[in-house]
């Protein structure tokens, strides 16, 4: 543009200096004429047009440069924001920690079966209870432990009472214990089969192409992390069939109750067999 | 660039137009400072070209430097230098880990009379599922009654251990699953170390920093030892299976002794 502008600048003196030697308005004037300064100034005016040149091509390169600065600013730029969006981690089952966290909590709150006795009423209010901790393990224990120093029985009966009751407070109390135990089974292998998935999802993204942004280390560490997984899948598995396996043991207190039932059904038939039977 | 040229000439052919009015006249001083213009111009082309060239080499170094950026970028995205370890292809060498069944009837088909069980088996979610499990497991709580007479107790009991000797089953059956997996995934283990440490020790193979390569060839070494561990893992998880199968069955089976026994004593004619 800037040469361009100076040529014509040069095209317009040349013209009017034609002009005016033509029109004779010259004639006014005393026509001189400097041969060497002409020459020298027409060389001077080749050095010009020459660095005219020169800055029209420096200008080009300039402009290129921004440009490509430009270009390489928003690249970072670009990077900067793809480090800070989350859509393309979002649809895996790895980010989605909610779930589990949410059958953990349920798993909490429900497994609290200690109401589902009538007669386990109090045991249920003791466990409950928001107290001081000395002061709710002190009634638990008087609640589960079938031996008081403080307490001095008289007779057979209101003796056996308490032990009958003990006992129902422990069962119940095992019994919350092992459905407990069930549902974090249940969660167990949920977990396990969730990790399986996660691992399969996850190596598919990191071994295809445009997925995730990552160096190699990363992506060999995570590769490593899903070895981990599923190694972790095997032994959630393993150790909910391990606690299934507990539960599908009677617990001490409810076999103990389960085979004076048993007597005392075997006693019954005994009793009301006939001892002659015609 | 062509116009320059034909203005050239021009302008040099102006003063043989303007030649022949013109008395020659010489205005030295005015010539000199011209001159002295012109050493100046030289010089200011010399600069410029010096300029023309550092701007291009200027040009060129921005330009790599954003075909770096652009091609680390892409190389950030590519996944095909750790596509051919044996490490991404967790399919085929974790057969073993994937192929665990969550359903019961997997590994105990021939059970009979299990169905409560098994469905409780195979639903994970909820709080029903996890008691109709514990029902089918434990068998008397706060929700089933005790039985009323000794029969239905004794068919109670039968229809627990059932469900217990095939969850028990389904259990060894599982574990011994897991400790094959555990041996075959040692192998998998020092086969991938193997070849990882090599693969780090290849220039060129993969970008990263040298903390991060030092860790991974870390991580090779974490692999041999754990394979070692597996493979112990593995003889333990089938010593287990031995002795708690043993110690389960080992009631069921005296007592099916003692029948047979009593089967053989009955049939025993006192008189041979």
């Amino acid at each position: 543009m800037i040469t361009m502008k100076s040529n014509v600048d040069y095209l317009l003196t040349g013209l009017l200096l034609f002009l005016f030697t033509r029109a004779g308005w010259t004639q006014q004037v005393l026509p001189v004429q400097d041969r060497m300064l002409a020459d020298t100034i027409a060389e001077n005016a080749s050095r010009n047009t020459q660095q005219a040149g020169y800055l029209t091509l420096i200008s080009q390169l300039t402009q290129n440069t921004r440009d490509e600065v430009e270009a390489t600013r928003e690249l970072q730029y670009e990077y900067q924001d793809h480090l800070r969006q989350t859509q393309s981690t979002a649809g895996l089952t790895v980010s989605d920690q909610q779930s589990p966290q949410q059958s953990l909590s349920r798993v909490m709150v429900s497994a609290d079966h200690l109401q589902d006795y009538r007669f386990a009423q109090p045991l249920s209010q003791a466990y409950r209870a928001v107290e001081e901790p000395i002061q709710k393990s002190q009634k638990l224990y008087d609640q589960l432990v079938p031996y008081k120093n403080t307490q001095v029985f008289t007779d057979l009966s209101s003796f056996t009472s308490f032990q009958q009751e003990q006992l129902q407070n422990r069962i119940v109390l095992e019994e919350m214990s092992s459905r407990r135990r069930v549902q974090l089974a249940q969660l167990f292998r949920q977990l396990a089969q969730s990790k399986i998935i996660q691992s399969e999802e996850l190596q598919r993204r990191l071994t295809q192409d445009r997925a995730f942004s990552m160096t190699e280390a990363q992506r060999l560490e995570m590769l490593c992390r899903m070895q981990q997984y599923l190694g972790e899948s095997q032994q959630l598995s393993t150790q909910a069939d391990a606690l299934l396996g507990q539960v599908s043991r009677p617990s001490r207190a409810k076999a103990h109750a389960l085979n004076r039932f048993e007597q005392a059904q075997i006693r019954s038939v005994l009793a009301a067999t006939p001892l002659f039977n015609h | 660039m062509k116009t320059p040229s034909i203005l050239f000439l021009l302008l040099s052919l102006l003063p043989t137009w303007t030649q022949a009015q013109g008395i020659p006249v010489m205005d030295i001083a005015h010539i000199a400072f011209t001159v002295a213009n012109g050493r100046t111009l030289d010089k200011q082309l010399d600069k410029l070209e010096e300029q023309v060239a550092v701007s291009y080499q200027i040009e060129q170094t921005v330009s790599d430097i954003f075909t770096l950026q652009d091609e680390y970028q892409q190389h950030l995205r590519q996944a095909e230098s750790v596509r051919d370890l044996s490490w991404a292809n967790l399919v085929e060498s974790q057969a073993h880990a994937l192929s665990i069944q969550p359903r019961l009837e997997a590994y105990v088909p021939a059970y009979e009379n299990i169905e409560t069980l098994k469905a409780a088996y195979q639903t994970l979610d909820g709080v029903g599922g996890a008691l109709a499990l514990y029902q089918s497991l434990d068998g008397f709580g706060s929700d089933s009654p005790l039985p009323q007479s000794i029969v239905a107790l004794q068919q109670q009991l039968s229809a627990l251990s059932v469900n217990r000797a095939a969850f028990d089953e389904m259990a060894y059956k599982k574990k011994l699953q897991v400790a094959l997996s555990y041996n075959e995934v040692a192998g998998d283990l020092l086969e991938k170390a193997q070849q990882v440490s090599q693969a780090l020790m290849v220039s060129q193979r993969f970008s990263m920093t040298e903390g991060e390569r030092l860790s991974a060839i870390k991580q090779a070494h974490d692999y041999i030892l754990q394979s070692m561990d597996l493979k112990l893992a593995s003889d333990q998880l089938v010593l287990d299976v031995m002795q708690e199968a043993q110690a389960s069955q080992s009631g069921p089976l005296k007592r099916y002794e003692h029948q047979l026994e009593r089967q053989s004593l009955a049939q025993t004619p006192i008189h041979p």
